[in-house]
């Protein structure tokens, strides 16, 4: 009997040794075709490994330098350049210390920036200097900004011309006088990109092979200078200003620059605080030249109905209804503009995620089973302002595919959609450890995973994608290109997974639409609720059904009723002669 | 022997006249009938009322007939007109969303009427509206037929036939309310607004019963774990 007893207790220990297996995976949520959250698997988790904060090792350099917390109290914006194939550039903001941080793609620290110097060679063509800078006193609040022939009277006691006179001396021989610098004031932005070097009639330059020359050139948002700083990509020197408008169109307007992006041609997409009307575009030179996307704000019949009869003091009373300004901006290889910003007036959230073509419209494709638009469920009434209403997005990133994620820093979560505005998984989500993401500033794509700054929690997080959103993404990326029966192979796979992965039944069913099996990708639409490509298969399947069983059932139809009226025909000539005979008969 | 053979004869062509019978009453009395009220409906409902030629074992059939079309209507449907999830499909519910505003209906035109000395008995009223029902079953047999053969640009043809089914019944109630009552135009419609606010004040009424029958049960369910805990 004891052999049998150990035979169970050998059986039992193997069979709790399974059980245990840690499940650590965690659990997150999507939105189903009616809009009701349904249990998923998250799409992005940070790993221990992706976690980089002041305390972690990485952010010392070899020189012994490191990030300090007390000048990383504020990070701002966060910006990711590919300057090679495998190595990217990760460029930090601090908005209070106003420091560039650089880091390298595996966010290992190499330099900071605190001022960018100004080469007097570099304006000499220039009659008046519209550039501002910080004044060196920056003891909190009675720091300031001034103009920049100012600093050059207070700090080094020079006028314009004197400045311009350094230029004479080669760079190698100035002194630490002759050197001058400006600081930014509210550092917010920053964004890196190559465009055409340009001489000084505006004409691109080209080198001998006829290629145009580019020049490598960083952006910094100087949000309380009122400027755009310009610097080299390599030592940082100040290359260009780009000042505040002077025309007719900016009258009375501050230009408080938050975020921006440049297209391939230099052109800059500046977002400006403060400002309603829309994008602010530049010239490659710096010239202001339109707004573009306007966020229109439209009343509803009610609410014109109700203002009639409103005494002016209650409509100043009343919730001011302006149009609402972009919180971030990004864009994509062809060069489209991604933008997104607050919904209008707690309501209309329909519209807060916008891709805008050069010519300023909203080209955003919006197939889903829903509008892009973060959480579609959330608290409607309340006076807690930080809980009522939709999702409030405070940066977007595209990549390379037409993948985009939004980060709510209302609820601290990422919502990735792709490029037909399905939404493929949510990830993030506020919480107390510092994997979690609380205030979510900036994010940005590097390759398949996602960068986040937390300004809550002064962390940067690397977002991997879990193994569904592997799987998602290859399926999306086949089908972005093209390739359906690849794609349609993915999507198995996903269900294979998630067989609640609504969207993956209708991607499966696309495929077979292209094989011309009608009936099966009516059926898988019909899981997936697409009524548009179900709609499509079906008069696909319907037109195939008529070509098939028109000509005979339409034959034998004719040959029926002709043999009838042929019948009916024989039997009235029969029988009416008949009835004619017997008529003369009876007459 | 031969009697019994006769009798037994008797009682089959009976039976089968009784058949015949049977289904003439049904063309007769449930299609030709409620036709003609359709094409004539002043006169109709005139015969309706004067000459009691309504029959509630008809009326009865007609919302029978129209709860089960009504379940086979969520349920059959093509997917491009109907996209819900058969998993939440509540037949009871779908019974009820047919009868209950019939009876509410009823119940708040009578009510309503008596003030404006209308000529309608109660009974009357109800099968008039079964009557009515009559466009509308014929407008959905069709159109769950029709959601079945269309695409997504079709759907207008569903929305036509549905949309003439509804209005057909509506246009019966219409005319049936002044036939009923012996109304003129402008009293009609004002018996109508009258019963939308009777309608409004019952269904007012039952969410408060409601709302108090809750509160009652929510008492005496404390008390009773208040005494289960406390004794028991």
């Amino acid at each position: 009997m004891s052999k049998y007893y150990k035979i169970l207790i050998v059986l039992n220990i193997l069979l709790f040794s399974i059980v245990v297996a840690p499940i650590t995976a965690a659990t997150g949520y999507n939105y189903s075709h009616d809009g009701r959250p349904i249990y998923s698997t998250v799409g992005l988790s940070v790993t221990p490994d992706g976690i980089y904060t002041v305390i972690s090792e990485r952010w010392t350099n070899e020189k012994g330098e490191k990030v300090v917390s007390e000048e990383f109290t504020n990070p701002m914006d966060l910006f990711i350049y590919p300057e090679s194939e495998e190595n990217d550039v990760i460029y930090i903001v601090d908005s209070a210390s106003n420091i560039l941080y650089v880091f390298d793609s595996v966010m290992n620290f190499k330099h900071k920036v605190y001022r960018f110097e100004v080469r007097p060679e570099d304006f000499i063509n220039n009659t008046k200097l519209l550039m501002r800078a910080k004044t060196r006193d920056d003891s909190g609040s009675s720091a300031q900004s001034w103009d920049f022939t100012k600093y050059l009277k207070e700090e080094k006691s020079m006028e314009f011309l004197d400045f311009l006179a350094v230029a004479e001396i080669p760079y190698k021989d100035r002194t630490e006088e002759q050197k001058f610098y400006i600081q930014c004031y509210d550092l917010t932005g920053v964004y890196r990109s190559v465009r055409p070097a340009r001489d000084n009639n505006g004409v691109p330059i080209k080198d001998n092979e006829d290629k145009p020359v580019m020049e490598d050139l960083i952006y910094l948002c100087d949000m309380k200078n009122n400027q755009i700083v310009i610097v080299d990509a390599e030592d940082y020197h100040v290359v260009q200003i780009v000042p505040s408008p002077e025309t007719v169109n900016f009258a009375n307007k501050i230009f408080m620059p938050s975020r921006m992006v440049t297209d391939r041609y230099g052109r800059i997409y500046v977002i400006s605080e403060g400002v309603f009307e829309g994008i602010m575009m530049f010239s490659p030179a710096g010239v202001f030249n339109s707004y573009m996307g306007v966020n229109y704000i439209t009343l509803s019949f009610w609410d014109i109905f109700w203002r009639r009869f409103m005494t002016d003091e209650q409509i100043a009373l009343q919730q001011t209804t302006v149009s609402t300004t972009f919180t971030s901006l990004d864009i994509d290889n062809n060069q489209f503009i991604y933008t997104t910003s607050r919904a209008i007036g707690d309501t209309n959230d329909t519209r807060m995620i916008k891709r805008l073509n050069p010519e300023g419209k909203d080209v955003l494709t919006r197939n889903g089973y829903h509008d892009p638009k973060g959480d579609l469920i959330y608290v409607r009434t309340g006076v807690d302002q930080n809980l009522r209403g939709p999702s409030r997005f405070s940066s977007i990133t595209v990549n390379n595919y037409g993948v985009y994620t939004v980060a709510d820093e209302k609820s601290g979560r990422l919502f990735t959609y792709d490029d037909e505005g399905n939404l493929l998984y949510i990830s993030g989500g506020r919480g107390n450890q510092f994997r979690d993401l609380n205030d979510p500033v900036a994010i940005c794509y590097q390759g398949e995973n996602i960068i986040a700054l937390d300004r809550y929690s002064k962390t940067v997080l690397r977002f991997v994608p879990t193994d569904i959103a592997v799987v998602i993404n290859k399926a999306v990326k086949y089908h972005y290109e093209g390739n359906l029966v690849a794609s349609s192979e993915e999507w198995k796979n996903v269900v294979a997974k998630n067989p609640n992965y609504e969207y993956a039944y209708v991607g499966i069913g696309k495929s077979l639409l292209n094989e011309k099996r009608y009936q099966e990708a009516m059926s898988y639409f019909q899981i997936g609720y697409n009524v548009k490509y179900y709609s499509n298969a079906y008069k696909l399947y319907r037109d195939e059904m008529v070509a098939k069983f028109f000509t005979p059932v339409f034959t034998v139809g004719l040959v029926l009723i002709l043999s009838g009226v042929a019948y009916q025909t024989y039997r009235n000539i029969r029988y009416k002669r008949k009835d004619e005979d017997a008529g003369e008969g009876d007459e | 022997m031969n009697e019994t053979i006769a009798i037994k004869n008797a009682k089959v062509t009976s039976f089968r006249e009784k058949l015949k019978k049977f289904f003439r009453f049904v063309f007769e009395e449930g299609i030709r009938f409620p036709a003609y009220i359709l094409i004539h409906p002043l006169k109709g409902f005139d015969i309706f009322k004067r000459e009691k030629k309504a029959k509630t074992s008809i009326a009865l059939a007609f919302i029978f007939i129209l709860c089960i079309i009504q379940i086979l209507e969520v349920q059959f449907s093509g997917f491009i007109v109907n996209q819900r999830d058969i998993n939440e499909i509540n037949t009871p519910f779908e019974i009820a969303y047919i009868v209950v505003p019939i009876l509410l209906f009823t119940v708040s035109n009578w009510s309503a009427t008596s003030f404006l000395d209308g000529k309608g008995k109660m009974n009357e009223i109800f099968m008039m509206i079964c009557y009515s029902l009559f466009p509308l079953i014929f407008a959905k047999i069709f159109s769950i037929i029709i959601s079945n053969t269309i695409i997504q640009s079709e759907v207008g043809l569903y929305n036509l036939i549905m949309g003439l089914g509804s209005f057909l019944t509506l246009y019966m109630i219409f005319f049936g309310l002044i036939s009923i009552h012996e109304y003129g135009l402008l009293r009609c419609i004002c018996s109508i607004l009258l019963t939308v606010l009777a309608m409004l004040i019952v269904v007012f009424t039952a969410i408060l019963a409601y709302d108090l029958f809750q509160k009652i049960y929510g008492f005496v369910y404390t008390i009773y774990r208040e005494i289960s805990l406390r004794y028991m």
